[in-house]
């Protein structure tokens, strides 16, 4: 008596097996989804973290700039003309130096990638043809803005408002694309006060 | 021979679906635990860093103090309470904890304009001598996160 399978048994057997693999797949997919998104979310996080702390430190440390090269305005701390500027100190600048070691430093944005660029004197007219990068390809930086507020000598002291939309640049397209926006705020370290 | 070999019995049936179904489950279980931790890690970095603004709008205003000569070193921090304020307040608000912060389309967190978003944030000030102890809590759906900075009158 052993014939073989009936028509409707075959049909109902691929349909059951067709559920389960369909659902299995689904499945896979989205647990591959979700890899990609905690990759995605990690990168954006590691480089978005080193950036702000890098750009933090060294904003918080600027030099009053009594010329006003680096920052276009006299005696003031920073400059935002298309990024930040501000005199920035240089540990690899051997002392004595004709600017006791500080450098115009800025912080920009330039193709959505976050960069820095340092003068060879305190004047922004000496930065070098193009500046470094401070993130990777990976990420797309929609927006870095700054405000500075009270910075102005003796008067009060400049407090530093850095915003940055950070999303992720994978070539792996998620939806939605894994994104953060990201604000602190600095108080200059030394007071505003003219020598 | 016997004529027992003709497919799965109930019991084999019912094991191995329960075998499957324990798997699939872990699976799904553990990546869902996983997409919600990286979830929770970027709130907590954007919450530490809107507690770090709040410690330095404090700090601005005691700097500020002393820059423009003020009567006293914590002027305007002197009462004990819970405040508010946001990057561009120059002073502090009484803390309301129907507040939000917004952000705004150029990205700032901010009280007044843009998107409301899942924070709140408690800047908390207690005097002692020569002493202002700043704690910072921010709020997010359930979760909360405290920042913690002692400022001094060290300035002679």
């Amino acid at each position: 008596m052993n014939k073989g399978l009936t028509l409707i048994e075959l049909l109902i057997a691929i349909t059951i097996f067709g559920v389960l693999v369909t659902g299995l797949i689904n499945l896979f997919i989205a647990a591959m989804d979700a890899q990609a998104s905690v990759l995605q979310n990690q990168e954006i996080l590691n480089q978005a973290s080193y950036s702000i702390e890098y750009m933090d430190r060294a904003i918080r440390m600027a030099l009053i700039d009594e010329t006003g090269n680096c920052t276009g305005s006299a005696n003031t701390n920073y400059g935002t003309s298309g990024g930040i500027l501000f005199l920035s100190f240089d540990t690899t600048v051997p002392l004595p130096d004709a600017y006791d070691g500080y450098r115009c430093k800025k912080f920009y944005l330039e193709n959505n990638v976050l960069k820095e660029m340092k003068s060879s004197t305190n004047s922004a007219a000496n930065f070098p043809a193009s500046g470094t990068e401070l993130t990777s390809s990976k990420l797309k930086i929609n927006s870095l803005n700054l405000t500075v507020a009270g910075d102005v000598i003796d008067t009060s002291q400049p407090l530093v408002t850095l915003t940055m939309n950070i999303q992720s640049n994978s070539t792996r397209r998620l939806n939605p694309i894994p994104s953060m926006i990201l604000q602190t705020s600095i108080s200059q370290r030394n007071l505003n006060i003219s020598e | 021979m016997i004529m027992n070999k003709k497919g799965f019995t109930l019991i084999e049936m019912v094991v191995s679906v329960f075998m499957i179904t324990i798997a699939v489950v872990g699976i799904v279980q553990l990546t869902t635990k996983y997409i919600q931790t990286t979830k929770f890690e970027k709130e907590s970095y954007t919450a530490a860093l809107l507690g770090q603004e709040g410690i330095e709008i404090i700090k601005n205003i005691r700097d500020t103090n002393w820059v423009e000569g003020a009567a006293t070193w914590n002027d305007g921090l002197s009462t004990d309470g819970d405040y508010e304020a946001d990057y561009n307040d120059s002073s502090l608000s009484s803390y309301d904890s129907t507040h939000y912060l917004y952000v705004d389309g150029s990205g700032y967190y901010n009280y007044s304009s843009g998107t409301k978003t899942i924070y709140r944030r408690k800047i908390t000030l207690a005097n002692s001598s020569d002493k202002v102890s700043i704690t910072v809590t921010m709020y997010w759906r359930t979760n909360e996160l405290s920042v913690k900075q002692d400022i001094y009158n060290w300035k002679p």
